[in-house]
Parts: structure tokens; C-alpha cells; sequence
């Protein structure tokens, strides 16, 4: 399976090196370079966690050749830089296959996690650098990177390891009020937490895609861990009422919306990187222009967050279509690590990393195909940026692990 | 919790595939829509990148080529204004025109996939070529018109009598179509109407030229000969009103070829009664007036009343030529290459064939017959008057040494201004190869000014001026 999805990305290169007249040289040493990581993860993976998923490593490093070339395709002078990046991913990835034998020890860390996140969610507010309206990045040296996409992680193993020591509590302790389950008001503390901080980044980072993605999270595994639908529906309300007075008080709140509404009121304007987007995507057609050959590059921000429309460009609905179901299919293999994990917090961490995959996948390709407002996330695997292919890696490792365990025969 | 992380995972099924739906949407249901909005220009980029076949002329110097840029290929007119009438402009800004517009198709060759290698050519983004046109036009002749007409407002098409083909067709004032993008303001405000292609959709006057088709009536129908005598005054009544000689002359009496080489407006007028409104209009009909050409450019009409609509002093100005009747440059060179081509005429056409990059000829023009609106017997007699005319008549300054060469002139009255200018000819009269119409707008009497014009072109034509 990984050598189909090398000869397919190997097939990628070769195209884009003939319809763009660079050097195939250079291709194949990407390439080459590509395949070592990628077969070296295999074989570790072999090697440390036999038991572990078989599918979610091919799916991911499909993904991932496929941004590759892409980005290669688009702005060739980074692709180098995102092999950097994917290689940097394998070796932490490596790293944590064989430093982490026991997942269960990270809940030891749990505090540490959540403070480590807070800060690292906060400090863009601090000491971060701006793009385009959103502070999310810090510049350390020539790097720049996204902590929010680190934080996300650490939330994660926070909130399982959390969650797991009060889910019952949370469960259980509740009044019958009408017949509709109320949860002490203690108990609340947490969910009044979250949703502060997700609005507060909403505020001071300016950014809705991390916000959303923070407290969805927390809603899907507060859900999973209690079973208390009134939570997710207290904390739905909570959020679209901040939202929704955020869209009266801040500006770019009201221009993400009213773009998503109707982008064609300002066309050359706020409206242009949307309308160039779907442009781009329907001029894909069934079997797209051919790689190399549409012209994905007139959508401001193509290499990041606007990936997927070049995909749906020069791929075409095929293409998109593969893109979109392979997002699916690690979710729901995440999904199924989680129901098969032995213990509670591998099952809050598997279905916590799944739904971080799920939601930050969800916002940006719904995003880009103005299905939804568009909110500036990362794809995950596919998107050029370091931070976000050395988490997302992290990530799938921290999944596989999980998986091993609980497919590995008992000791 | 397993029942809680399956619900998750149906949620999230739901929300990809719901993905997957609006992709297709976008894809197919509203691809056309988007394409055709015009923020969008994707289409004009996949074109940049397509090689534009060639326009190249019958004697093989090439009108329109593509030009390899940095980001795709431009189009260049080597010849510029001289055949920018015929080639049109081609412009990512003001779109096109002229062949550029129609044979868009073939030029552009934007066609489907056809096979499983052509698929593969695609992908590797070796897209073939577009088609390349091979004009009927003769450069030599072309050049030689576009000089001839000079600085003055007027046009010229050129024919090969026998085949239809379109040899020259010249149009003045002209434009580069290298400059549409720099210069679009300045070409298409033009008041003269640069951009107007007056040997196509300029639409005169046709003065004596017309007597041509008055003329083949009357004789077609019997009801004169050559040497029938009419009265010739300067000037008669005709039905409450005049019908006067050019200059005022009169000539007493004359026959009918007399009357066609001396152009005796009288005469005609009477012939123009004795046929009658329908006959007339019937003939003017026949000879390609009141219907669209078929061409490869863009034509207008010519237009005669209808019959009914005429009364009888306007039939006898109508016989002359003057009224309100109407005819393009092509129609009158068609009108001259009919009696060339003894009473056949042949449908115009300007594009030869149509090959593929590596030669494959995908169309080739087989010349057919538009229609036949007189006998040969008729036409061998209008012939003759018709070379009487550049011999002895009104179109001495067309002749060409030993060359026999036939004509007509015509001198069109406007209101206001200096007549227009017409001369009819073809060359040689034994056997004919070329035919050709000259006007020039408001140019003064058709034998001092359009005749050594087109003596010129058929000249170049005939290759007696080299």
C-alpha cells in the first residue's frame, strides 16, 4: 500500500516537472528523499508497534506527497523547505514511537499540558507576529510557527486525562430538573473556562478557525466522556451567542460572514480570494486541468490554506473527491482505535485527536469550497507550514500507539 | 461511550460527505456558470497557453502567427494594417474579430480529447497546436490595393472570377492589430471607422456600376439588342419628375452599347420603364442583392426596394443606378465576375483549407456555383459592352497596353458631398482571371479616380506591373 501511494506521488513529480519545465533531477531527489522518510516510519512502526494500524501510515503519507507536490507545483522554492519539514515530522515521529512505550504515562503530565497549551495559545497575543488579520505565529529566527497547532495536542492529552478522572462525576451528579438533566453548577466551572478562552482567542488572535476548533473539540469530548447532551447544547449556545456578538462588535467577524454570504458584492476585493477559490475549484471539472496546468496560483494563500482548491483545480472531482475521503477514512480509523483502546484515556485521547483531525479538516475544506465561512486553518498533512506538519505527524504517532496496545496480543 | 464515538464518527460522515456533494456542485452543476463570469479569467489563460494556428496567405507569407512569451504565447501580425481587415485582431483585453473570430474554433483548436495518447499529451500539458488557415488572398495584389486606395476612404475586393476565390480584399483606412491593446481607444473611436471592413459591410450607392444589371435584364429578357436606338437628351421627364445626364450632356440618339460605354443615364431610364420595377428587382435580386453572402467574413446586405414600393420615376433612377438602392464593394465585384465568368456566379470564399501543425489538411474549399442569374449568350454581349467601355467609354484610364480589359464605371450622386467613385472591371476579357471592384467614398467620377485604381490591381493581378 505505501508503494502504491509512493509510485502515485513519484507519478505527481514527473508530471508537474514536464507541465512546468523543472528540473525532474530535483524531482527525483524529492522524491527519493520522500520515500526514505516515509519507508524508514514504516519500517519503525514495524519495529515498535507491530500491531498498530496498517492503514492510517499509507493514508497519511498520501496526504502528505500529495501536498508535497503540489506545493512543489505551486511555489517551488518551499518545497524543499516542507521536506525539511516532513522529514523534521518523520524523526519526531520516530522519536516518539520509541521513547513512548506506555501512552498512559502522559497523563502524569497532565497539568503540565495544560499550562504548556494556555501559554502556547496565548503568547501569539504577546509576542506574535501578524498574517493576514490573525496573530497565531511566532518568529523564532527565520522559523515562524503556529503554537495554537502544538496547544492542540497538549489540550487533547489534557482533557482526556482530565475528563477521565471526572467523567463520572460529571455524568452522575446531576439534578432532574423538568425532566432535562442540570448539572451542578460547580461542575460547570470547566465549560465557562473553555468557552472564555475560546472567545478570547476569537478576540485577541482575531482568528475563528483555531476558536472553533478549540471549543468543538472540547464539546465532542466533554460529549464523549459524559454523555450529557446538555452540555454540548449549553456549550453550543454559549459559543454561537459569543459569536454572534463578536459578528456585531468586531469587523472582520462581520467581513469572514458577510463574504460567505455574498462574496460577489466586492469581487476584486474581500470576496476575491473566495471567488478565485471556487473559480479554481470548478474549473476542475471531473479529471481537473492536469497537473501543472490550471492555474491555482491566482488564489491568494494557495500553498497554505487554499491547498485543497488546487487540488480540486488540477485534480479535478476525483482528485478532490480522494482527497476529501481519505480525511474520512483516518478519521474514522482514529475513530475505531478509539472504540478498541483498552482504557479510558486512550479512548479520549484516540477520539480527541481524531476530532481534531475531523473538525480542522472539516473547517478549511468546507471553507475553501464556501460551504462554510472560511476560517483560516491549515490543512492537515497537506498545507505548507512546519508546525502543522510536525504536530500532525506527532499526532498520527500518538494514534498509532494507542492502536498497538490495544491490537497487540496481551502480555 | 462506544455508542457516543459512533454517533461522532456518523456526524462526521455526514459532514464530509455533505464535502463531497457541494464539490460536485461547484464541479458540474455550476462549472458553466462559473466559467462564464467575468471575474474569472481562467478561460482567457488556458487560451494564452495554445499555440494560435497560423494565417497564411495562397502565396505563402504568413498574416497572423504566435509568439512564444514567458507566460504562454502572443499573437503577431507581420503584415500588419495591410491585412488587418481580413485577419481581424486577436486581444485578451477587446477579444476579436475578423477570422480571429470566425475560424476561433480551428484557430484555437480547442477540441475534445480523442484518445488515449492525445489524453496523455494533455496531461504532460503538449497540447497540439491550433489549425493553421490558408487564405486565397494573393499578397502581391493585396499589397498593390491597399496602396492603390492610398490615404482616401474606399475599399476593393478582388476575385477570381472563375472560382469565387477572394484574392484581395482591401479596406481603407485601416489599423495595425498589434496596437488594439495599446491603441484600443484611439482604433475603435476612429470617425472614419477604421475598424469598419468597407469592402464587406460598407454599404454605397452603386451609381452606373448598376447599369451592369440593368443592362443583362433587359437583354436577358429580349427587349432590347445591342444596337436598339434610344433617344439620348441631356435630361427627360419621367412620371412628374427629371432623369438627367451625368455633366449634362446630351448625346441624341444611341444605341444601347453606346449608351453603356458613354454611361447615358436617359437611355437607361427608359430601359429601366420598358423592364419594369419587378423585372428589375428580380435581376438585382438574382445577382446577389436582398440576401446574405455566404463568406467567411462578416457581410452586409445589398438592398433594392421592393417593387412595390418604387414608383415609376423612382424605377427609371433605379435603372440608372442612383434611388435608394444600396450595395456593398463584394456585391458589385460578384456582379462583375458573373459576366466574367459568362453568367455563372460563384459563391465567394477567402479560406483555402484548414491543415493541422504537421500537415494534415483538415478542409479543403471546393469552389461551387451561388447562383446563375443571366444566360451566357447575355453575358458574352455585356462583355463586350463592358470592353467598349474601357476601350472608347467612360473607363479609358483601365487600360492595360495589349491587355484587353472590360469595365464599368459609375460616378454615384450623394447628397451634399463628392460622389463616390466606382469602377467595375476584369481582365482579360478572352479569358478572364481576375475581377475586380473599386469605390472610393466620395471620391469624385468613377473614371478619373476609381479606373487607374483598379488598372493598377489588375495590373499587379495579371503580373504586368512588376
Amino acid at each position: 500500500m505505501l508503494i502504491l501511494v509512493l509510485a502515485i506521488a513519484l507519478t505527481g513529480f514527473f508530471l508537474v516537472s514536464q507541465t512546468t519545465n523543472q528540473e525532474l533531477k530535483l524531482a527525483l531527489r524529492l522524491a527519493t528523499l520522500l520515500a526514505a522518510a516515509f519507508i524508514s516510519l514504516h519500517l519503525a512502526n514495524r519495529f515498535f508497534a507491530r500491531f498498530a494500524d496498517p492503514i492510517m501510515l499509507p493514508l497519511s503519507t498520501f496526504l502528505c506527497s500529495l501536498g508535497l507536490v503540489v506545493i512543489w507545483r505551486l511555489k517551488p522554492n518551499l518545497a524543499i523547505a516542507q521536506l525539511s519539514w516532513i522529514l523534521i515530522g518523520t524523526a519526531a515521529a520516530l522519536m516518539v514511537l520509541s521513547f513512548i512505550r506506555r501512552y498512559q504515562d502522559l497523563k502524569n503530565y497532565k497539568y503540565t499540558f495544560a499550562i504548556a497549551g494556555i501559554a502556547l495559545l496565548f503568547a501569539p497575543i504577546f509576542i506574535g507576529v501578524e498574517h493576514g488579520g490573525a496573530r497565531l505565529w511566532i518568529d523564532i529566527g527565520p522559523i515562524s510557527f503556529q503554537p495554537a497547532e502544538i496547544a492542540k495536542i497538549l489540550f487533547v492529552l489534557f482533557l482526556a486525562a482530565y475528563l477521565e478522572e471526572k467523567h463520572e462525576l460529571l455524568s452522575i451528579s446531576t439534578k432532574r430538573v423538568y425532566g432535562i438533566w442540570i448539572p451542578e453548577p460547580k461542575h460547570l466551572g470547566p465549560l465557562i473556562i473553555m468557552w472564555l478562552i475560546s472567545l478570547m482567542i476569537l478576540v485577541l488572535e482575531r482568528d475563528l478557525g483555531t476558536s472553533l476548533l478549540f471549543f468543538g473539540l472540547f464539546l465532542a469530548m466533554l460529549y464523549i466522556a459524559t454523555g450529557r447532551a446538555i452540555y454540548v447544547s449549553l456549550g453550543a449556545f454559549l459559543f454561537a451567542a459569543g459569536a454572534t456578538i463578536c459578528y456585531f462588535i468586531f469587523s472582520h467577524v462581520q467581513t469572514r460572514i458577510d463574504i460567505w454570504l455574498d462574496p460577489w458584492t466586492d469581487p476584486s476585493g474581500k470576496g476575491y480570494q473566495i471567488i478565485q477559490s471556487i473559480f479554481a475549484i470548478s474549473s476542475g471539472r471531473l479529471a481537473g486541468t492536469g497537473l501543472g496546468l490550471g492555474h491555482p496560483t491566482l488564489i491568494p494563500a494557495h500553498q497554505t490554506d487554499f491547498i485543497f482548491s488546487a487540488v480540486a483545480e488540477e485534480l479535478g472531482l476525483l482528485g478532490g473527491v480522494a482527497v476529501i475521503l481519505s480525511y474520512l477514512l483516518l478519521i474514522t480509523r482514529g475513530l475505531k482505535i478509539a472504540l478498541a483502546a483498552k482504557d479510558t484515556f486512550g479512548r479520549l485521547v484516540a477520539a480527541g485527536l481524531s476530532c481534531v483531525f475531523a473538525i480542522q479538516s472539516f473547517l478549511i475544506l468546507g471553507g475553501t469550497a464556501k460551504l462554510i465561512p472560511l476560517t483560516g486553518v491549515t490543512l492537515p498533512y497537506m498545507s505548507y507550514g512546519g508546525s502543522s506538519i510536525l504536530m500532525n505527524f506527532i499526532l498520527l504517532v500518538l494514534l498509532l500507539l494507542i492502536s498497538e496496545q490495544r491490537s497487540a496480543p496481551n502480555e | 461511550m462506544s455508542k457516543r464515538i459512533g454517533r461522532l464518527a456518523a456526524i462526521f460522515t455526514a459532514a464530509f460527505i455533505s464535502l463531497v456533494i457541494n464539490l460536485t456542485y461547484l464541479q458540474f452543476i455550476a462549472a458553466s456558470s462559473l466559467t462564464a463570469k467575468p471575474e474569472n479569467i481562467r478561460p482567457i489563460l488556458y487560451e494564452k497557453r495554445i499555440e494560435r494556428g497560423k494565417i497564411i496567405s495562397a502565396d505563402g507569407v504568413v498574416l497572423a502567427t504566435s509568439n512564444k512569451v514567458s507566460d504562454g504565447y502572443e499573437r503577431f501580425y507581420p503584415e500588419g494594417e495591410t491585412v488587418s481587415h481580413i485577419t481581424g485582431f486577436y486581444s485578451q483585453k477587446y477579444g476579436r474579430s475578423g477570422l480571429e473570430l470566425i475560424y476561433d474554433e480551428y484557430l484555437s483548436g480547442q477540441t475534445r480529447v480523442s484518445s488515449i495518447p492525445d489524453y496523455i499529451r494533455r496531461l504532460l500539458g503538449k497540447e497540439a497546436p491550433g489549425n493553421d488557415l490558408t487564405l486565397t488572398i494573393n499578397m502581391d495584389i493585396q499589397r498593390a490595393a491597399m496602396k492603390a486606395l492610398g490615404n482616401r476612404k474606399g475599399a476593393a475586393v478582388v476575385l477570381n472570377p472563375k472560382t469565387g476565390a477572394v484574392l484581395a480584399l482591401a479596406s481603407q483606412p485601416t489599423y495595425n492589430p498589434n496596437d488594439i491593446d495599446d491603441n484600443w481607444k484611439t482604433i475603435s473611436t476612429n470617425l472614419d471607422g477604421a475598424m469598419l471592413n468597407r469592402a464587406l459591410q460598407g454599404r454605397f450607392t452603386p451609381g452606373s456600376s448598376f447599369k451592369i444589371v440593368t443592362a443583362s435584364a433587359a437583354i436577358e429578357e429580349n427587349l432590347v439588342s445591342t444596337d436598339t436606338v434610344f433617344s439620348a437628351p441631356a435630361r427627360s421627364s419621367v412620371y412628374g419628375g427629371k432623369v438627367s445626364n451625368y455633366g449634362g450632356k446630351d448625346y441624341g440618339k444611341a444605341t444601347v452599347e453606346d449608351a453603356f460605354s458613354q454611361s447615358i443615364n436617359t437611355v437607361f431610364a427608359q430601359i429601366g420603364l420598358k423592364l419594369g420595377g419587378a423585372k428589375l428587382v428580380d435581376y438585382a435580386k438574382a445577382f446577389g442583392l436582398n440576401i446574405s453572402i455566404p463568406f467567411d467574413l462578416p457581410t452586409s446586405e445589398g438592398w433594392i426596394p421592393a417593387a412595390s414600393d418604387m414608383d415609376k420615376l423612382e424605377v427609371a433612377w433605379t435603372a440608372v443606378g442612383q434611388g435608394r438602392t444600396l450595395v456593398t464593394p463584394l456585391n458589385m465585384a460578384l456582379i462583375c465576375s458573373t459576366i466574367a465568368n459568362d453568367g455563372k456566379l460563384m459563391r465567394p470564399y477567402l479560406v483555402e483549407k484548414i491543415s493541422e501543425r504537421n500537415g494534415n489538411t483538415i478542409f479543403k474549399y471546393r469552389p461551387s456555383l451561388w447562383r446563375q442569374p443571366i444566360s451566357k449568350d447575355t453575358a458574352v454581349i455585356i462583355k463586350s459592352f463592358m470592353e467598349k467601355t474601357v476601350d472608347m467609354g467612360t473607363g479609358t484610364r483601365a487600360r492595360i497596353g495589349s491587355i484587353r480589359v472590360a469595365g464599368k464605371t459609375g460616378t454615384a450622386e450623394v447628397s451634399k458631398k463628392e460622389p463616390h467613385a466606382w469602377f467595375v472591371g476584369f481582365a482579360p476579357v478572352e479569358d478572364p482571371q481576375v475581377a475586380v471592384a473599386v469605390i472610393i467614398e466620395n471620391g469624385g467620377s468613377g473614371g478619373r479616380v476609381a479606373a487607374p485604381i483598379a488598372r493598377e490591381i489588375l495590373a499587379t493581378a495579371l503580373g504586368k506591373n512588376r
